[in-house]
């Protein structure tokens, strides 16, 4: 990596990083102190419940999602980024490496915080939740592989969201906020109706749905569904979304332009 | 900095500030710049062996252009009214303050007592009468 | 090779060419005046050499590397414009050390400096400025940052005469002491015309003119006299402007006069000044 493009990751980390920590403490605020302070002000004080919210805080998700939408907002530093004479190439890989970075942070926090919550409250365990263990842990023998996948494959679930957030904020800031507005409303409502055609669909063909749904998510007939499904199509599936949306991303990136505003 | 030195420095930001530019001027600029130091030598402001503000010193004051301050500058090095000396400055030579001298006489004679008799003609006065107005001249 | 060469470069927005195939070199080291008036593709030029907007056609060569996509190149050019790259809620001295992250280098002494002369507090928010101070404080970003290629899109905007005096000093002063490329865009002819050395001038999309100040003044010329002779005299020559007060004519031409021709007494020769000529020149009614 050069040394240009490296300064550029570094910048673009620790914004990312601040910005999570900020929109953090707002989210602390508003899902924890928030419903604390309503309840002593009308005085159900003794409903207060500190530890179940802290047990079923899922601060991996949480942070996620602030960092989807952190890298929708992409125009800010491709400008900033052009007026010190850093070509679109460099922003772009920049950008992706600082994202992806970012991403697997959070999911550390995340393991990390979930290690702490279950062993100081005992709460639940990350594995009891996880959507992943309980269709695929018990997919290999060993368990150890099937937690380490289990991780895997959240951090590339993560990273999915946020490239295809990023994607989407790539794509808006080719327009400006007019035709911004104008497109984001056309694709609710293409976004909606689509929805209710693969549902109408999926009603009238229900065993092609499901064959469907089970090939997405790799689930098999003949075993014993105890989570033993075969995990590698859902992440074949992950790997070639997360590839997609880079290339996306990559075009759209070589064809910003500054606009007049 | 000694005491001349600093004397000096202050000596030349005067002159530099005395110069004056027209840059609206058909006159291009550059040679408004020779003009003004030819007539700083000219009336003494410098004298032989005397530094003369620098290239930077003049450029920076006006903002004129380095390459036009030195253009002008280059064009009395030419005619041989100051010289260069490798890394301290320009020096006024010495024999400058003659040469212009020689020379505005020169063109005194060829724009000035020409076109004077020109115009004397053109109004019917005679040598004598001429000699006569100039002597009146003097006499004032 | 040193320099910008500007090679067959369009641009069109919606089917209205706005640039039509420029093709010149800025120079090394040297002050140029992009002169052009509003609308003329000044702006649009700027944005397509730092690689901001995308030409239609054409490319941009800086020191024999495309610019397009390349950092090397791109970190060779700085472009203070209209553009507020900055975020509002940054303080101005962030912003000198974020330059120096992406440039690799620069002047604090003189960007502190020149912030103490236009007494302008670091300290301060980008997004408080007010315009003046705004387009003061991209102008000393520009002589800090080590970049070989500096292009100042209407410097002077919104400052008042002392601070347009300042700026033009400090520009003077700070190119000599390290010399580079400047292009000044501006329509305040008269005030930046002393500090160029070669002036562009720009109009409906083309260049017009492209040379060393001196030589273009030197064949720019007002000649005024009866009409009558004056449009025998100039007949041969580029005519690029007419005015009449009374029975003198004045005619302005710009080219070489022709020498053999004779002239009459009654008419009379003298020089343009940049602002005279760029008024004429970029006059649309100079046709009638």
């Amino acid at each position: 990596m050069s040394e240009r493009k490296n300064c550029v990751t570094n910048y673009l980390l620790q914004n990312i990083l601040r910005q999570l920590g900020y929109v953090f403490l707002w989210v602390v605020v508003g899902i924890i102190l928030v419903p604390i302070i309503v309840m002593l002000l009308s005085g159900h004080a003794s409903q207060i419940n500190v530890v179940s919210t802290l047990k079923n805080f899922e601060l991996g998700v949480t942070l996620v999602v602030i960092l989807a939408a952190i890298g929708m907002r992409n125009y800010d530093d491709f400008r900033l980024l052009i007026q010190n004479g850093i070509s679109r190439k460099t922003y772009w890989g920049a950008k992706t490496i600082a994202l992806f970075s970012a991403t697997i942070l959070a999911q550390l926090l995340g393991y990390f915080y979930n290690f702490f919550s279950s062993s100081v409250f005992h709460g639940e365990s990350w594995q009891e939740s996880s959507v992943y263990i309980n269709l695929y842990g018990n997919f290999f023998s060993s368990n150890i592989l099937n937690k380490l996948f289990a991780i895997v494959f959240s951090v590339m679930m993560s990273c999915f969201i946020v490239f295809a957030a990023n994607l989407i904020g790539n794509f808006f800031s080719l327009f400006t906020r007019k035709q911004k507005y104008l497109m984001l409303i056309a694709v609710i409502t293409l976004l909606v109706v689509t929805f209710m055609l693969f549902i109408s669909w999926a009603d009238q063909n229900v065993k092609q749905a499901g064959a469907l749904f089970s090939l997405l998510i790799g689930y098999e007939k003949n075993r014993d569904h105890s989570g033993a499904n075969n995990p590698l199509v859902p992440f074949l599936n992950l790997a070639i979304g997360n590839v997609l949306f880079l290339l996306g991303n990559w075009w759209i990136t070589m064809h910003l332009q500054v606009r007049d505003e | 900095m000694t005491k001349l030195a600093m004397l000096n420095v202050a000596i030349d930001n005067y002159e530099v500030s005395r110069m004056q530019f027209n840059f609206n001027s058909s006159e291009p600029l550059y040679m408004q710049v020779a003009d003004q130091i030819r007539e700083a030598i000219f009336t003494r402001i410098y004298v032989a062996g005397d530094q003369i503000p620098s290239t930077t010193e003049i450029s920076r004051n006006y903002h004129i252009n380095p390459a036009t301050v030195l253009k002008g500058m280059n064009m009395l090095v030419s005619q041989n009214l100051i010289e260069k000396k490798r890394g301290i400055g320009m020096f006024v030579v010495y024999d400058a303050y003659q040469k212009i001298v020689d020379q505005r006489r020169n063109e005194f004679y060829q724009q000035r007592v020409i076109e004077l008799v020109k115009e004397a003609r053109r109004l019917n006065i005679s040598e004598d009468e001429l000699v006569k107005l100039i002597e009146r001249g003097f006499g004032q | 090779m040193k320099g910008i060469q500007i090679q067959g470069v369009e641009k069109s927005f919606s089917k209205r060419k706005i640039l039509q195939e420029l093709d010149f070199t800025f120079e090394a080291h040297k002050i140029y005046g992009l002169l052009g008036r509003n609308g003329a593709g000044k702006s649009t030029l700027l944005n397509i050499i730092t690689d901001r907007i995308f030409a239609t056609s054409g490319q941009v060569i800086v020191d024999g590397e495309v610019a397009k996509n390349n950092d090397a190149a791109l970190s060779k050019i700085y472009l203070s414009s209209e553009m507020n790259a900055y975020p509002a809620s940054i303080r101005l001295e962030k912003i000198f050390k974020m330059t120096e992250l992406f440039y690799g280098d620069f002047d604090y002494t003189l960007a502190n400096n020149l912030a103490k002369q236009f007494d302008l507090d670091l300290q301060q928010k980008f997004g408080k400025l007010s315009t003046g101070y705004r387009n003061i404080f991209k102008f000393i970003v520009a002589l800090g940052v080590p970049a070989e290629y500096i292009f100042l899109d209407e410097p002077t905007l919104g400052l008042d005469a002392n601070h347009r005096d300042l700026l033009y000093q400090s520009l003077s002063t700070s190119y000599i002491e390290r010399p580079r490329t400047f292009v000044i865009a501006t329509h305040l002819i008269g005030e930046v015309a002393s500090l160029l050395e070669r002036v562009v001038v720009i109009d409906q999309g083309q260049v017009i003119i492209n040379g060393d100040l001196e030589d273009v003044l030197e064949q720019s010329y007002l000649i005024s006299g009866p009409e009558k002779e004056v449009s025998e005299y100039t007949k041969n020559l580029n005519v690029i402007g007419k005015e009449r007060l009374g029975k003198i004519s004045s005619y302005y031409v710009y080219g070489k006069l022709d020498d053999e021709c004779f002239l009459p007494d009654v008419v009379t020769i003298e020089h343009l000044d940049l602002q005279q000529l760029f008024i004429h020149l970029t006059n649309p009614r100079k046709e009638q």
